[in-house]
């Protein structure tokens, strides 16, 4: 591979894990607020 | 993290390396903020040892997971690193090892945390597992100085003038601030959905719910003497 190709290989894992993170992190807010109102309504 | 994207891509090559040395402007800033986010679990894990306060158990918590996050990013992009510059994906470098120790050390903190459920024994064994853990950060970051290893010592943190050009110093401080805001949202987050969790918590210990036993019935002794009648 050459190096444009490692390098865009590196950012894609670091862009795409922190988006993966992010977006699984804003799921679980919303199934634990989503439970809530459950309980207490 | 777009504009910090865009400058660490324009950057010329560098002499040795060329434009893999462009790793850097994500290795790094990932390193630095788990080493951030350990800070702020010995921090949080103190406090709440010092007050009893259970939100500075939410902070290091929520800082714990966000730092074993980060770790284990720094260790694969280190990887992706490696394997076009040193030939190999990994070796047993003493670097390259004690990162991973810390990361599975601070994996033991999550997994602590989600094994207790009584919420003050919780906050008090992750408090003083949160004080003792960070330890692993001095022997991470000096072990490059303490023992010779394939990897590179510090390139700001030596001692002595940076031996890094200026447009790159610049490049890695605008990621290392990117990726520092990134850390501010995600923790806001993280301490959120603790909140919403402990109140989940509440609820349910308020709640009347069905025990094991209300499924079984006494058994009725007077038919039983009636039937042997």
């Amino acid at each position: 591979m050459s190096e444009w190709g490692w390098v865009a290989f590196g950012f894609s894992v670091a862009y795409g894990s922190v988006a993966l993170y992010v977006g699984w992190t804003a799921a679980r807010v919303r199934r634990a607020n989503r439970l809530l109102k459950d309980l207490t309504s | 993290m777009m504009s910090s994207l865009v400058i660490s891509l324009l950057l010329p090559p560098e002499q040795i390396q060329g434009h893999l040395s462009k790793m850097l402007f994500v290795h790094v800033p990932s390193i630095y903020l788990a080493y951030v986010a350990f800070g702020v679990t010995l921090v949080g894990s103190a406090a709440y040892l010092a007050t009893k306060n259970l939100k500075w158990d939410r902070l290091a918590g929520a800082s714990g997971e966000v730092g074993v996050f980060f770790t284990g990013l720094a260790i694969l992009l280190g990887m992706t690193w490696a394997k076009p510059t040193w030939g190999v994906w990994w070796t047993w470098d003493a670097r390259l090892v004690l990162t991973a120790v810390m990361f599975f050390v601070y994996l033991s903190y999550v997994a602590l945390r989600r094994a207790i459920p009584d919420r003050v024994m919780r906050a008090r064994r992750a408090g003083v597992f949160g004080v003792l853990a960070i330890v692993q950060i001095p022997l991470v970051h000096f072990s490059v100085i303490w023992w010779r290893t394939l990897h590179q010592p510090p390139s700001l943190t030596r001692p002595g003038p940076i031996q890094m050009d200026g447009p790159y110093v610049a490049a890695l401080l605008v990621a290392v601030m990117a990726f520092t805001l990134l850390y501010v949202v995600l923790i806001n987050r993280r301490i959120e959905l603790s909140k919403i969790e402990a109140a989940i918590e509440d609820a349910f210990l308020t709640t009347d719910t069905a025990v094991a036993g209300a499924a079984v019935s006494a058994p009725r002794f007077d038919r039983l003497e009636d039937d042997d009648v």
